[in-house]
């Protein structure tokens, strides 16, 4: 199956938004974007009740270990 | 008399409640101060003199007839140009923002009011909090007092050469991707990024919501703990600010034991653009530590180039969120390269910027269970290389600019997507004669140990004494 080009999807995001891009966008949007899909390819989630700040911050005070104080 | 603006925090509000010195001597002494340096450095977007005398005037009257006086009581501060103070312009450091004006306070703010403190105005800053050198490309570069060709680190640029500059007391900053800690460090001050949601946001410019934290900058550990201990603690108008009690983290600087704590020395990551320089500077400061009787250990850090890259996935669309209709409408009012990496996220597809929020929890588990489990604290650079100048890192959008940022925040940007509290101490010089500072780490809501662990460096060495020859 042929992928997207991260500098075509760009341009149509940017006309579709009707925002003005400088020359050069699509080509970084590409590089950063190769990065991040490699990292992202690597992890796997559980829940999307963890993408909440408030599950966060409780996963926080669960780590905290003898540190702070309720 | 000694240059009132030679003080530490601390200092000064004990001389102004003691009544050695009055709000106004103190004020007018900083205000003077800022006057000569600003065309120096630059770390003004705006000042506000007049407002200052007169709650400096209001300070000395309310201790002449015995009020309460708060622990900052009569001190100047003076912060970041993005938190907002009702009926006071602030520019964010942008063009775009120039003539906004809040109608709202931010909590920070009115939290070190009620402390007593003063304002001095708004600092300069990176536009829009996006970018870790203190170039601005509409309020001028800020310059490092130590030496004004070289950078101040951002984006928080005016809080960390305004406190090195000894105008200021203390600055608040904010830390997305070590916006507060690297100019800390190449300024030779103080910083503090806090635990995720330990600090209330409300009424602080957003950059990226997940990753945002407002931190205190100061002269010594003991003000910057001063400092944060009034400003942490949960807000009713920032929902996502925790409710978890604030401990007083200012006494754990008084008398700092470290005797068999255990200092984590990273055996992968941090140390990757390390020169041999900085890498001298940490050696030298975990030698103060080992003698002072804590245990230096060796910890790997696990998959940290993966958590710069999903921190990259988590701020580039909020970014992109935030600013999609300043793009729109005004996209010629931003500098190149604010503009150039906020586009980027335009087209971010929306389940991966959620899987990188999804295993953020995870993540910052298995951080918090291999690195803890070894080590205390953990101890990095702060920078991996010494400060550069501002004409070698002033690349706007052009073909480096990528890396020039991804060097500059390599050691620091891991700890905002981890949520974890970081905390920049100075710890010397570099041959080019800019400060050089570590960072300590430690897990989620432990500043109170990082600043007795700071302090109790800080209390072994000279290097706070050592101020900019301005």
């Amino acid at each position: 199956m042929k992928r997207l080009n991260a500098e075509l999807v760009l341009d149509l995001v940017a006309r579709t938004l009707g925002i003005e891009l400088r020359a050069g966008s699509g080509g970084r949007a590409a590089g950063s974007g190769n990065a991040i899909e490699a990292a992202l390819d690597a992890v796997a989630g559980h829940s999307l009740f963890d993408t909440e700040p408030a599950q966060f911050e409780r996963e926080l005070r669960r780590l905290r270990g003898e540190s702070g104080d309720d | 008399m000694t240059d009132p603006t030679t003080l530490t925090l601390v200092g000064a509000a004990e001389a102004v409640r003691q009544g050695r010195l009055s709000a106004r001597e103190l004020t007018q002494a900083t205000i003077a101060k800022a006057e000569r340096l600003q065309p120096v450095l630059n770390c003004f977007i705006h000042r506000h003199p007049e407002q200052a005398l007169a709650a400096a005037d209001a300070a000395d009257a309310a201790r002449r007839r015995g009020a309460a006086l708060g622990p900052l009581h009569g001190v100047p501060l003076a912060h970041k140009d993005m938190f907002y103070r009702a009926g006071l312009v602030s520019t964010c450091g942008s063009a775009i923002r120039k003539d906004f004006l809040p109608t709202q306070t931010a909590t920070v703010l009115g939290r070190l009011d009620a402390a007593g403190a003063i304002d001095l105005g708004g600092l300069n800053m990176s536009e829009f909090a996006f970018g870790p050198t203190g170039h601005n490309a509409h309020w001028g570069d800020c310059r490092n007092p130590w030496n004004p060709d070289h950078v101040t680190g951002g984006s928080s640029s005016g809080s960390g050469s305004c406190v090195a500059a000894r105008i200021a007391f203390g600055a608040l900053g904010s830390d997305t991707g070590g916006s507060v800690r690297l100019p800390a460090g190449l300024c030779g001050v103080v910083g503090l990024k806090p635990t995720q949601t330990r600090v209330s946001r409300h009424g602080a410019m957003g950059l990226s919501f997940s990753l945002d934290a407002v931190g205190p900058l100061a002269r010594t550990v003991r003000d910057c703990a001063r400092l944060f201990t009034l400003i942490a603690g949960h807000d009713p108008e920032d929902p996502t600010s925790s409710r978890l009690a604030v401990p007083d983290c200012e006494a754990t600087t008084l008398a700092p034991q470290i005797k068999g704590l255990r200092i984590g020395v990273p055996s992968n990551y941090y140390y990757d653009l390390a020169t041999d320089e900085v890498r001298d500077l940490m050696r030298a400061s975990l030698r103060v530590f080992a003698d002072l009787g804590a245990e230096i250990v060796d910890v790997a850090v696990p998959e940290h180039e993966r958590v710069r890259e999903l921190a990259s996935a988590v701020i580039i669309p909020e970014a992109a969120t935030l600013h999609a209709a300043w793009l729109r409408e005004r996209p010629h009012d931003y500098g190149a390269q604010v503009r150039a990496r906020i586009e980027l996220g335009l087209s971010f597809p929306a389940h991966r910027y959620l899987q990188a929020l999804q295993v953020r929890s995870e993540i910052l588990r298995r951080f918090v269970q291999k690195v803890f489990s070894r080590c205390d604290v953990l101890h990095a650079p702060v920078l991996a290389f010494p400060v550069p100048t501002r004409a070698e890192t002033d690349v706007k959008d052009g073909p480096s600019f990528p890396t020039v940022l991804a060097r500059m925040t390599w050691c620091t940007s891991p700890i905002n997507y981890l949520g974890l509290p970081g905390l920049a101490v100075p710890c010397g010089f570099t041959s080019n004669g800019l400060p050089g500072a570590f960072q300590l780490v430690g897990r989620p809501f432990a500043e109170g140990d990082l600043f007795r662990v700071g302090a109790a460096y800080e209390q072994a060495g000279i290097w706070t004494e050592r101020a900019p020859a301005l």
